[in-house]
């Protein structure tokens, strides 16, 4: 007996172990999707599955109508697909509540579907036209493309039970947008004209229909249609002519051109007078060889300024007063030994400074001669051109009263950069005149030696005479708050230096 | 000047009216000189007329679906109504061929007394809606619309039976019109229906009313849209 009770035991835990692992269960809830009429004298509806539970299940569609409790079974179950239901002419019945039931059931249980009620006169929606076809008529003035087609199947307009509507949309087919369709309403008819359509466009045409106050049918296939690239023959006449006029044209003018090239040039484009300084050659700058340059610089007779310590040189102090820079701050950045003096001073400098800058042909005739007067002092170490011409110029470096090697400044000449690299670039006509070197007192130093003087070119400059003729030192001191420096390259400590600016002693 | 002779022309008209050798009948006033009246063909006026019925539907779907939209939020397709309408004792065609397979004169009885049953619970419905504060002033003026457009549309298709009775289309069946009405609007269980229920019915009615003017025009004159 207990044997017996343990197998009954056995099977039931295997039975129950193989339907848990096969996990059958009842079908579960179908769920009725949607119900149409395509021309308000049939209807469909179709349903979704629920779960099968593992098991064959089998669906049935129950309906009742308004207010009569019998019970139909679905007429239909094949014609319209899988899980539909169609109701033929014959079983639908307009104006009238249909209450749609699907019961889902297989071999462990039934569900019940939630009950649908419907009025056929509310789903109707009908099929999308047919045959819809589309031609391009390249009429005299006005060109159009005319869309054709038929109603759909089975609507019936000719007893007059429902009255079709349509409505076209078109687009440009190169764009994917869905936005870019336009629609239009064709009321009743079954064509429609468009006109002036773009030229050499490819047109996607669509047509849809509605019956009634019903719902909208889907869209029909689109029907294309390239429009050719021709346009009107008055037109086209019209553009050759244009356009040959304006070849001829321009073939003359280029005729023109080439023959009288100079002249023209000229014309339009005068050319600017550069500034030159005799004996500074830019290609011996390139070179790199400091000694070539300033030999050339220095022509004889021209004074040279004594390096030789012992000898003073005199420096004026000279000061643009649209300087930031005033006279006291000078004094304060020249005393201190700052390392990266490296010449922003394009950035401090006013409009009215001399500026060496080697990647830009200034006119600094203009800029000079506003302040100082002087001659033909034409900085352009450009690398394209220009040997500096007279006056001379010297150029020295000096940082915390060090010179500094000639090859820096060649470097800085020569590079051709920017100036932000430490080209030479004169903070202006913020020259200073030194008395004393010892002294380094800001202070006009001519009351000691004004008797060297022999002229004042302006409040700025004093000419001195006799051992040290004209020579107006211009030392620009650097910022020493500049921070450029590190922006430049290396080497380039000392970062002050000192440009001088030799003017003619017969003044400009 | 033109007031004067305005009048002066009234006047003379008037005059015209009372001539005494007794001309009776009405005539068109035409003031269009000797081309005449326009007087429409039997196409045109069915054509006006199922005009009018498309109107009076998409007014009654409007007003419908608002109700639906601001006092039945939650109820979509369930609890539909399931009351009787009043004029379901009317027999009426439930599809395109029950309506073909009816003689023309009884299609043209029903339409009339479809739209003669209509004449005051429309009016009583109108009413209802102007006391209520739930509706705005927007949908009591269309459900007054609504009331007239049938009146209107009741008369438009006397006249088209009538001009078809002149023509010899119609018999002299058409009666009975007496008898519809004295309907009223109530339901199976005695109650008055609700708003929501007059709505619904009247917009199944019209629906109704407009198919069966097309299959009867298509039917009588069938030249043009059919």
């Amino acid at each position: 007996m207990w044997r017996d009770a343990k197998q009954a035991l056995a099977l039931m835990l295997l039975l129950s172990w193989v339907s848990h692992s096969m996990s059958f269960s009842p079908a579960g809830r179908p769920r009725l999707t949607t119900c149409r009429s395509p021309e308000k004298e049939t209807f469909t509806c179709w349903w979704k599955p629920g779960s099968t539970g593992g098991l064959p299940t089998s669906y049935h569609l129950y309906y009742r109508k308004e207010s009569s409790l019998e019970v139909f079974e679905c007429p239909d179950y094949h014609k319209a697909g899988n899980n539909s239901c169609y109701f033929d002419k014959r079983h639908t019945s307009i104006w009238i509540i249909y209450n749609i039931t699907v019961v889902a059931s297989n071999a462990l249980g039934k569900a019940y579907s939630e009950s649908v009620e419907i009025d056929v006169m509310d789903i109707v929606q009908p099929h999308p036209p047919e045959n819809v076809n589309v031609t391009f008529t390249q009429n005299a003035n006005s060109p159009y493309f005319l869309v054709r087609w038929r109603p759909p199947r089975d609507a019936d307009t000719r007893s007059g039970w429902v009255t079709i509507k349509y409505e076209v949309r078109l687009k440009i087919e190169n764009s994917r947008d869905e936005e870019d369709w336009e629609s239009y309403s064709a009321g009743k008819q079954l064509e429609f004209s468009i006109y002036s359509p773009q030229p050499g466009a490819n047109y996607a045409v669509q047509v849809r229909c509605k019956l009634d106050q019903g719902l909208w049918s889907e869209w029909s296939p689109s029907a294309f249609i390239q429009i050719p690239d021709n346009i009107s023959d008055t037109q086209n006449a019209v553009m050759i002519i244009s356009v040959t006029l304006t070849v001829i044209i321009f073939m003359l003018t280029a005729g023109v051109l080439t023959v009288k090239m100079k002249p023209v040039k000229h014309f339009l484009l005068p050319p600017v007078p550069e500034p030159k300084i005799s004996g500074l050659d830019t290609q011996l700058l390139k070179s790199g060889k400091s000694e070539e340059i300033f030999s050339a610089l220095i022509t004889p007779g021209y004074p040279q300024i004594a390096q030789s310590p012992d000898h003073q040189v005199e420096y004026l102090v000279v000061y643009d007063y649209d300087e930031e820079m005033d006279f006291n701050d000078k004094a304060h950045l020249e005393n201190q030994k700052g390392e990266n003096c490296l010449t922003d001073n394009a950035r401090k400098v006013s409009q009215n400074s001399i500026q060496i800058t080697l990647n830009s042909s200034q006119d600094l005739n203009t800029t000079l001669s506003e302040h100082v007067h002087a001659g033909t002092v034409s900085n352009q170490l450009s690398g394209t051109s220009s040997v500096l011409g007279e006056p001379q110029q010297q150029l020295h470096l000096y940082c915390n009263g060090t010179p500094v090697k000639a090859q820096d400044q060649n470097t800085h000449m020569s590079s051709g950069s920017q100036f932000e690299q430490g080209t030479i670039n004169p903070a202006g006509l913020t020259g200073y005149v030194e008395v004393d070197k010892q002294k380094r007192d800001q202070k006009p130093p001519v009351e000691e030696d004004y008797s060297m003087v022999s002229e004042v070119i302006s409040d700025n400059i004093l000419v001195l005479q006799d051992s040290i003729p004209v020579q107006v030192h211009k030392e620009v001191k650097c910022d020493k708050t500049s921070i450029k420096a590190e922006e430049m390259g290396g080497g380039f400590e000392p970062l002050e230096y000192l440009e001088t600016l030799t003017t003619f002693s017969s003044g400009s | 000047m033109s007031r004067s002779l305005k009048q002066v022309a009234v006047l003379l008209v008037a005059l015209l009216c009372l001539d005494p050798h007794g001309r009776v009948g009405s005539a068109p006033i035409c003031t269009h000189g000797p081309s005449g009246c326009h007087v429409p063909s039997l196409a045109d006026l069915f054509d006006r007329v199922i005009q009018h019925s498309a109107r009076m539907h998409s007014l009654s779907n409007d007003l419908h679906s608002e109700f639906e939209q601001y006092f039945l939020p939650s109820k979509n397709h369930i609890g539909k109504i399931y009351r009787k309408c009043h004029t379901s004792n009317i027999l009426t065609p439930n599809g395109k061929e029950n309506a073909q397979k009816l003689a023309r004169e009884e299609l043209t009885e029903v339409i009339l007394k479809l739209l003669m049953a209509w004449r005051d619970p429309l009016f009583q419905l109108h009413q209802s809606m102007a006391h209520q504060q739930d509706f705005n002033s927007f949908s009591s003026n269309k459900a007054l619309e609504m009331g007239d457009m049938a009146h209107e549309l009741r008369k438009g298709v006397e006249k088209v039976a009538e001009k078809m009775r002149v023509l010899g289309m119609l018999g002299n069946s058409v009666t009975g019109l007496s008898a519809a009405e004295a309907m009223l609007p109530i339901s199976d269980s005695g109650e008055a229906m609700s708003d929501y229920e007059l709505l619904y019915c009247f917009r199944r009615d019209s629906n109704k009313v407009q198919n069966y003017l097309k299959i009867l025009k298509c039917r009588i004159v069938p030249e043009h849209d059919c």
